[in-house]
């Protein structure tokens, strides 16, 4: 007889509903799966057999077909593998038909009868679910994982044996309780930094309006401590934007996976030596990269000027559009890329340029070639950027005690956002377009006047005097102003783009 | 000629204090145009009446120059190089002349410079020690180089042969304590031989002439406190902590005035739009 099981397979970081139709007819045994199937799930024959065998269950010794509707799109993965176990035994009559038409089964087979974990169970849960399918068999091992997606009677399941129990009886093994954190603690935190106060200042109106931002000092002056604790600052993530990360984090592998605990932002710290393909995502089923994996949390490059050019140039698009779209065969992946940018760099490539006391070792040569790095096109991605040197032994001594801490940040940028929400701006600061400019950040005649002075002193570009504008404006947010005050533009002023590293 | 003549004598408030200083002042000085001008910081431009294109090209270059920053020229009046400064000077809008005539204060000498006269009276001041209808002698002409040497502050030659009159001028000048500048030549040049001579002997070669506007400036450099006068008063403490440390961090005035860095930056920019810091590496310095 036919039977049809419910599965999905995951496109990127989508879930798409495959039906298993399996049926068993006379001529030699044989196991034939029809429907661009890969060979991840052509080798399925093999452990499905086993399995069945395993479990204790008769493996028929007829001709079986398998279709894997929609027959169109390719199918990749082992998540089929107990679908399509369970089809063999629906049409056995190992398993009551009439049941089987309500679950959706994922799960990979060891050939023992065991249902081990998969890659990418929270899209294909949620596709089921919004295809109106509501109970699903999941392996146990994904179980924490799963419990994220609401609205869906979850069972999971750690053999074959308990899969049939499941779908015949109802069986449904205790689910492992879900840690709902309302607030992650995050064991950082900025009250650890001595000094830097302006430089935590200057991440704080970053955070705020969504503001790339650039650090420049020699190395041991903080950069990455300060950069770490980014996410520290960021309001609590939503449920939404849990489940978005969530969603991401299931698709990729284990090792990346431990890298985030639920409800804690993302921090992706991507080497310089990484390629492209880690950067924005790639592959034959394409997976995410850094950049997705940093969304809704936080991006840093640090030693900006070692990226290749062709990674930098890579992720201009990705940061404008704030999602990455790779196509293969025709089908467009859709990755979400909104993150918060935060780089670092040295003053030049010994790292001592401008340093009271270490010689700068660089050549003229090597200090034009680094400072065209930091110019350009990466340049157009950030709004804000701050120098910073060392903190001396003084000052860790001395101010102790004095260090302004994530809580304190954490305020000044919810009351921000708060601020912008409250007079009907729900997007960022910095994705204010240029068309929008003039009426979000509106300057009154004194305000004029100090940006005409400061517009001829620095020798701005219209783009850098815009990207004071929106920073301005980020910080009268933050100080609850409804008016662009000199105040605001004067501190706007001090973390503007240079057109080059010590240029005007 | 009908001219509104004044006389400044040793008790007049207008008698240039220089000219106290000096051996063998004038009793009193016959002035017409602006009385100002005699107690100004002004430069004197001299030369010989002989001259080169080249003299001529740098008189008027020197005389619009320091004419655009504002500095008063004295000269003499005579042909060639004093002409050539008069007129640079001139072609500046609001530029400022001052001739010491040795001849009588109503009487251009040479003639041909009746016009140049009028346009110096007309934007700046006519000097002489000798009364009206005074035509002029040959003991006259050197003397009057005592009061162009003892108006000026600092003295440039362009041109001088090694008889020329300006020498004696620069005599004066050198005798004052004045700096005297000289405008190198070629050597094979006689219009240049007595400035090449000067050189020789120690006077200051001008080579920039922006040299003799910051030699006039660096006399009145303003103290902190005169540049901090303007300043608000958290703009007036951040200014100073700069200046105590020659140049310092933003943390560290926020930490040392306990003002939050956010509004620290914020001063920081304004002070450095008002020209009186520079930032440079995270670090605020004055602006020299």
């Amino acid at each position: 007889m036919i039977s049809v099981i419910n599965s999905a397979v995951c496109y990127g970081i989508e879930g798409n509903i495959i039906r298993v139709e399996t049926d068993i007819s006379n001529g030699l045994p044989s196991v034939n799966i029809v429907g661009l199937a890969s060979t991840t799930v052509m080798e399925s024959r093999e452990r499905i057999k086993s399995a069945i065998i395993n479990s204790g269950f008769e493996y028929p010794r007829r001709r079986v077909t398998v279709n894997l509707s929609p027959a169109g799109i390719r199918k990749n993965g082992s998540c089929l593998d107990l679908a399509i176990a369970v089809g063999l035994l629906v049409s056995c009559y190992y398993i009551d038909a009439r049941n089987v038409q309500n679950y959706g089964i994922i799960g990979e087979l060891s050939l023992n009868g065991g249902v081990t974990s998969v890659i990418g169970l929270l899209p294909m849960l949620i596709c089921m679910r919004d295809a109106g399918i509501t109970k699903i068999i999941i392996p146990y091992d994904n179980a924490a994982e799963a419990l994220i997606v609401d609205g869906v009677e979850l069972f999971p399941v750690k053999s074959l044996d308990e899969c049939v129990a499941a779908i015949n009886d109802g069986y449904r093994a205790e689910l492992p309780a879900e840690e709902r954190r309302e607030k992650f603690s995050y064991s950082i935190d900025y009250a650890d930094i001595c000094g830097q106060e302006n430089a935590k200042r200057a991440i704080a109106v970053a955070v705020t309006g969504r503001h790339g931002l650039l650090m420049v000092g020699p190395p041991g002056c903080g950069k990455t401590m300060l950069a770490s604790r980014v996410p520290t600052i960021m309001p609590d993530m939503t449920r939404e934007e849990m489940l978005e990360t969530a969603i991401i984090y299931s698709v990729v592998s284990e090792r990346t996976k431990k890298d985030l605990q639920p409800g804690e932002r993302p921090f992706r710290h991507p080497n310089y030596s990484i390629g492209k393909a880690g950067l924005i995502g790639g592959g034959n089923y394409p997976v995410p990269g850094e950049l997705t994996l940093a969304n809704k949390g936080v991006l840093f490059l640090d030693e900006i000027c070692e990226f290749d050019r062709e990674n930098i140039e890579a992720l201009r698009l990705p940061i404008e559009e704030r999602r990455i779209v790779h196509f293969r065969g025709g089908v467009p992946y859709l990755f979400p890329a909104d993150f918060q940018l935060i780089m670092a760099s040295n003053p030049c490539p010994c790292g001592y340029y401008g340093d009271t006391e270490h010689v700068c070792k660089c050549n003229g040569g090597q200090l034009e070639s680094y400072r065209r790095k930091l110019s350009g096109p990466m340049m157009d991605r950030i709004d804000i950027r701050i120098e910073m040197e060392k903190v001396s032994f003084e000052q860790i001594g001395e101010r102790d005690g004095e260090a302004t801490s994530s809580a304190q940040l954490a305020e000044d940028v919810s009351r921000g956002i708060a601020f912008a929400r409250a007079h009907g701006r729900t997007k960022a600061n910095s994705m204010i377009s240029d068309e929008e400019i003039a009426e979000i950040c509106v300057l009154g005649y004194e305000e004029l006047e100090l940006m005409r002075a400061a517009y001829d002193l620095y020798q701005m570009s219209p783009r850098s005097y815009n990207k004071v504008l929106k920073v301005a404006r980020t910080i009268a947010d933050i100080e609850e102003s409804e008016q662009i005050s000199c105040e605001h533009l004067a501190e706007a002023l001090s973390y503007r783009i240079l057109t080059e590293i010590n240029g005007g | 000629m009908e001219r509104d003549i004044k006389i400044i004598d040793e008790n007049s408030e207008y008698y240039p204090e220089n000219l106290r200083l000096i051996a063998n002042r004038p009793k009193q000085l016959y002035c017409a145009g602006d009385l100002k001008l005699l107690n100004s910081t002004s430069i004197a431009v001299i030369g010989s009446r002989k001259y080169t294109i080249y003299g001529k090209n740098v008189a008027s270059m020197i005389g619009s120059t320091l004419a655009q920053a504002g500095v008063p020229v004295v000269s003499g009046l005579a042909g060639g190089i004093d002409t050539f400064a008069h007129e640079g000077v001139l072609s500046v809008d609001g530029g400022r002349p001052i001739a010491v005539l040795g001849t009588g204060i109503d009487r251009p000498y040479p003639k041909k410079n009746a016009k140049l006269y009028e346009r110096v009276l007309e934007a700046g001041l006519i000097v002489s020690e000798y009364p009206p209808e005074f035509e002029g002698a040959p003991y006259s002409f050197p003397a009057r180089n005592r009061i162009i040497a003892g108006l000026c502050t600092s003295l440039v030659v362009i041109e001088a042969n090694f008889k020329s009159g300006s020498l004696i001028t620069c005599q004066f000048a050198m005798d004052q304590g004045k700096t005297v500048y000289a405008v190198p030549g070629n050597i094979n040049s006689q219009f240049s031989m007595g400035t090449n001579l000067l050189l020789r002997d120690g006077a200051t070669p001008l080579v920039v002439i922006d040299d003799l506007i910051a030699d006039i400036k660096k006399d009145n450099l303003p103290t902190l406190e005169d540049k901090a006068a303007s300043l608000g008063e958290d703009e007036r403490a951040i200014f100073f902590v700069i200046a105590r440390n020659d140049g310092c961090s933003v943390d560290y005035i926020s930490h040392e005035l306990n003002i939050k860095s956010s509004k620290v930056n914020a001063i920081l920019t304004v002070l450095e739009i008002k020209g009186y810091v520079t930032t440079f590496g995270g670090k605020a310095y004055l602006s020299k």
